[in-house]
């Protein structure tokens, strides 16, 4: 039972991955093509990597933007052009006209004087109709000119695009919609799951019904797992209009799924699995806002029901509700689940308790912060409990992406530098100041820290708020920019004033830009060949405590700096000719809430014995100098402004010249640093929900 | 009485104690050497200097005078990136039962400013041991006349080949084979006293008599296995301790052979001997004009001597501390 249990689990695994691995295949493909847009940074190489690429990127509304501005561009010139076209056509025709009628009136100049007059009164009416007419069509068009040229809504779209700073914000802040792109493609994927289950199933049970029952019955178990994992990268347990479409659809296929195959009555199946998808859709958000009218606060009430959210509701159910039969889940199958079961719970509680406790037992603090401090504890220690189960996706992800590197060229690797404190630039724990009621201002804050080796570098703030509609109202960030030299720890904050917000539910979005530079180390070990002639390399690495692959490390932040690892330690060298060998460089992003907006320019630095000739690089580096430190050739690439690169390999061959070899051959293990740096705009973006409250009327009685 | 107790127990210190034989050729190591404590540190800081230094112990049953060479990372310590220091050392032997033990001291090295955005860095030192060698070995061996099996009583059964732990050296010989071909017959003769007795068993007179016998000619050759058991490596020279950092001197595993039977000089081949895989093979034979012919086996002593130079590295990791964190 066990062993069946574990391959149908096999099976369902690998069906997920094998569609994840697609998935992502195709998203990276895309992200590695230069100059995709849209779509693009959907593909990044893992599933929440993938999800914070999307959330950034916004291309595809930058694309739209880029097209409506320019249309506006062609149709105001446009309409200039036509505009003062009609009006010299006017002019011209009027005249025409004028003259036609003097040259009738001369050829009547024999007609009588009551002739003449006539003539003369249809000549006025006439021109004054028709240049009236051409006036007023000049005038229209004229004022639609105006409303294109000197309308402050696209009067700021064109500042913006214009200017790039803002052209990042209007990147930022015209994000790809989350929920319906997304959720179309879940119920497409969950729906292609449940068709493929029962086609499997009415094949199978043509032979053996109740063994189907058994086996569907795990498979399902293991889609429900699946599905509340989706629930949890995907639509991060939000609950909004867009995100509980998605949920429903996704829980509808589920229960449908289990009504088609397994052998129960139709009461049952339905009964059983709507209920398992009831609470999550409709139970909880209820449950939440019937919480966010006592004194705990929105927010908290917000933050707690990702932690209700965690609990396997559908575990709860197959433990403790359903009467399990023995063909279904198997005795230690079922311990196994208990286990785990028990085991979140009592996290969840000890952790809940323990934060309640040190948040009420401070001293000076009122019931409401309490409560928020004990949510922050809760968070924290959410973000723990997320972090083990990311930190198996993560490894699963990073294999994905290890092999995608691999497949695509880029095999390099690089662990991040560890650090007594943690280095980099941090935005983190937006959130609103308090509770905000209707057609009030609204100040929300984040946390901010910068723990970095680089002097002086300016970060901009900014802060968006979207409504249900999708309308974006740009707030105020307090500071909006600021010049960081190497440490700052400070409160940004995002104000909206005189928005007068209606009561509902909004997207806050913090926006910062800033430039940033990762570093990048990888040590070599070169010996003369014949010494590896006698020596065999494992022996030489053994007796030098030396791993055969290039150990490289970059510095911690945004930005993963790794470099191949697919030369072999130590490195043999001729003594009597040119040697020859390959490094490859590999920049992409490293971080779920951020984006790298552009690299700016590639740096590494090489020994004088390893030169990197000319056009030996698949980028063009040039030698730009010594670093009068180290002694370092330094080997430079400054991308073009209108190159806009996000992620970067480099692939380059080095030599090492037969003169100077001594200057790395060792006679024992001598390590040579090769150095890399790449210097880049980030951004990060933070997003939190917010609830107005609606003004109940209080009165005076 | 103060002093005739001290000299009592001086004298009950003496005795009771047994002189015991110190074998200074055993063991498998030469000169072992390990950087000294705190010398480089666990941990420095940038833009500061440290010392180096070794601690240098030979093991071995020779004297030896070597180079060590100190190579680092140019990239975080400054200067080119090695550098060397001699030493001289004396092997086991009387005055130092376990070998002579010292410390040589390195040098300062300066560390650069952490470049780039990096907190620490960890960087290797590595310190490489660069000596000629030697490698003894002295055992009796049986050279075995009897090479058709007619004895009776043979002396040599059961001594087929010897086998070895070590030398004291890192090189060591791990067994020897000995054989004896045999290379024809020596016509020759001999007087032999033949008595002549009467039937009443009384001599009556004594004959002497020619009888012509055959000796066989000799030659005893010994296969001798070798195998490098240390860390390091082996290579040969001839320009002395400049291959030490001249890699292009270097005959990596070459290994010098030289044996005698007391004053009989012995051919080795191959001699040089290369070691592959750490282990090689070569085989010492008496020269034809040297061949000697036995009517009895006999024992006898054989001396071997492997001449080489050998490479050891030992290294260290120091943490590169950016001071302004």
């Amino acid at each position: 039972m066990v062993f069946q249990f574990l391959a149908v689990a096999a099976r369902g695994v690998g069906t997920f991955f094998a569609r994840t691995g697609r998935a992502v295949a195709s998203g990276t493909r895309r992200v590695f093509s230069k100059g995709k847009s849209a779509s693009s940074a959907e593909g990044a190489s893992t599933a929440k990597a993938s999800e914070s690429a999307t959330n950034m990127s916004g291309f595809s509304e930058q694309e739209k933007l880029n097209t409506n501005i320019e249309n506006i561009k062609v149709t105001t010139a446009d309409a200039i052009k036509r505009g003062m076209g009609l009006e010299g056509s006017a002019q011209a025709q009027n005249q025409e006209y004028i003259d036609a009628l003097n040259k009738k009136m001369e050829e009547k100049s024999q007609s009588s004087e009551k002739e003449k007059g006539y003539l003369r009164q249809k000549l006025q009416q006439n021109t004054d109709h028709y240049y009236n007419k051409l006036n007023n069509k000049y005038e229209n068009l004229k004022s639609k000119v105006d409303q294109y040229t000197d309308s402050e809504f696209y009067k700021d779209k064109a500042d913006n695009f214009l200017d790039p700073e803002k052209r990042a914000n209007m990147q930022m802040g015209s994000k790809v919609k989350r929920g319906f792109g997304r959720a179309s493609n879940a119920v497409k994927g969950v729906i292609g799951a449940g068709f493929a289950g029962v086609g499997w199933l009415f094949r199978k049970s043509e032979y053996d019904r109740d063994e189907v029952d058994d086996g569907m019955g795990q498979l399902l178990l293991f889609i429900a797992i699946f599905v509340h994992l989706f629930d949890f990268f995907w639509f991060e347990f939000q609950v909004n209009a867009e995100t509980i479409v998605g949920r429903f659809a996704m829980y509808l296929a589920l229960s449908l799924l289990a009504y088609l195959t397994l052998k129960m009555s139709i009461g049952d199946s339905l009964k059983e699995f709507t209920f398992i998808s009831l609470i999550p859709l409709v139970l909880l958000p209820m449950l939440f806002d019937y919480m966010s009218n006592f004194a705990i606060g929105q927010e908290f009430a917000t933050q707690l029901q990702m932690w209700v959210f965690l609990i396997p509701f559908w575990l709860v159910y197959l433990m403790f509700i359903k009467k399990i039969s023995a063909g279904f889940l198997g005795g230690v199958a079922k311990f196994y689940l208990s286990a785990i079961f028990v085991f979140i719970l009592f996290i969840l509680i000890t952790n809940f308790a323990t934060s309640l406790g040190q948040a009420t037992s401070a001293e000076g603090v009122d019931s409401e912060e309490a409560l928020v401090d004990a949510k922050d504890f809760l968070v924290d220690t959410f973000d723990s409990i997320v972090g083990t189960f990311t930190g198996i996706a993560g490894r699963v992800t990073g294999e994905v992406d290890r092999r995608l590197n691999e497949t695509l060229g880029y095999g390099y690797q690089a662990d991040v530098e560890r650090t007594m404190d943690r280095s980099g630039v941090f935005l983190e724990n937006f959130r609103p100041v308090g509770t905000f009621y209707e057609n009030q201002s609204v100040r929300m804050y984040a946390d901010f820290e910068v723990r970095s080796f680089m002097e002086e570098f300016s970060i901009s703030f900014y802060c968006i708020l979207r409504d249900r509609s999708g309308r974006e109202i740009v707030g105020t960030a307090v500071p909006s920019s600021i010049v960081v030299n190497e440490f700052d720890n400070r409160r940004i904050f995002c104000d909206f004033e005189d928005v007068n917000l209606s009561a509902g539910s909004y997207t806050a979005r913090l926006l910062s830009s800033f430039n940033y530079k990762t570093s990048g180390y990888s040590t070599y070990y070169f010996v003369p060949r014949s010494t590896l002639e006698e020596d065999t390399r494992t022996t030489w690495n053994q007796r030098h405590n030396i791993r055969e692959r290039p150990v490289n490390i970059h510095t911690q932040g945004p930005v993963f700096l790794g470099m191949n690892e697919s030369v072999r330690l130590p490195i043999p060298i001729f003594e009597n000719r040119t040697t020859y060998f390959a490094i490859d460089y590999g920049v992409r992003n490293n971080q779920q809430r951020g984006e790298i907006q552009r690299i700016t320019e590639f740096t590494t630095k090489l020994p004088q014995a390893l030169v990197i000739e000319q056009n030996q690089c698949t980028i063009p580096l040039f030698n730009t100098g010594t670093d009068v430190n180290t002694g370092y050739e330094i080997y430079t690439y400054t991308m073009d402004p209108d190159e806009n690169r996000r992620i970067l390999a480099v692939s380059c061959n080095i030599q090492i010249p037969k003169e100077r070899v001594d200057e790395v051959a060792s006679s024992g293990a001598r390590p040579v640093t090769i150095y890399a740096e790449v210097a880049y705009d980030y951004a990060i973006e933070l997003t939190t929900s917010i609830n107005i409250q609606r003004l109940t009327g209080g009165g005076l009685g | 009485m103060r002093y005739l107790l001290v000299i009592l127990l001086l004298l009950s210190a003496c005795g009771g104690g047994e002189l015991t034989r110190v074998n200074y050729f055993e063991g498998r190591e030469a000169v072992h050497l390990t950087f000294g404590q705190n010398t480089p540190p666990r941990n420095v800081y940038d833009d500061s200097q440290f010392m180096l230094g070794v601690n240098i112990h030979n093991r071995g049953a020779f004297d030896t005078e070597g180079k060590i060479i100190f190579e680092y990372d140019t990239f975080v310590l400054e200067g080119s990136g090695s550098f060397e220091r001699e030493f001289a050392i004396r092997g086991k032997q009387p005055g130092f039962p376990r070998g002579e033990q010292d410390y040589l001291q390195g040098g300062f090295l300066e560390v650069r400013e952490v470049e780039g955005l990096r907190e620490s860095t960890d960087t290797r030192i590595t310190a490489s041991i660069c000596y000629p060698y030697r490698t003894q070995l002295t055992d009796f061996f049986c050279v075995d006349s009897d090479v058709f099996g007619g004895d009776t009583n043979p002396l040599c059964r059961g001594r087929q080949f010897h086998t070895y732990s070590g030398q004291g050296a890192p090189v060591i010989i791990d067994r020897v084979t000995p054989d004896v071909v045999p290379r024809g017959t020596l016509e020759d003769s001999t007087e032999t006293v033949i008595p002549v007795l009467d039937e009443t068993g009384n001599l009556v007179e004594v004959r002497r008599e020619e009888v012509s016998t055959r000796q066989i000619i000799l030659q005893p050759h010994f296969e001798i296995s070798i195998r490098n058991v240390g860390r390091g490596l082996v290579f040969g020279t001839n320009q002395g301790l400049s291959a030490c950092t001249d890699t292009s001197q270097r005959r990596m595993g070459e290994v010098h052979v030289m044996a005698n039977m007391l004053d009989l000089n012995l051919t080795c081949s191959p001699n040089p001997v290369t070691i592959r895989g750490g282990e090689a093979t070569t085989r010492c034979f008496v020269e034809p004009d040297d061949w000697f012919y036995t009517s009895t086996s006999y024992m006898d002593v054989l001396t071997v001597y492997l001449d080489y130079y050998y490479l050891d590295q030992t290294s260290t990791e120091v943490k590169v501390n950016r001071l302004r964190r």
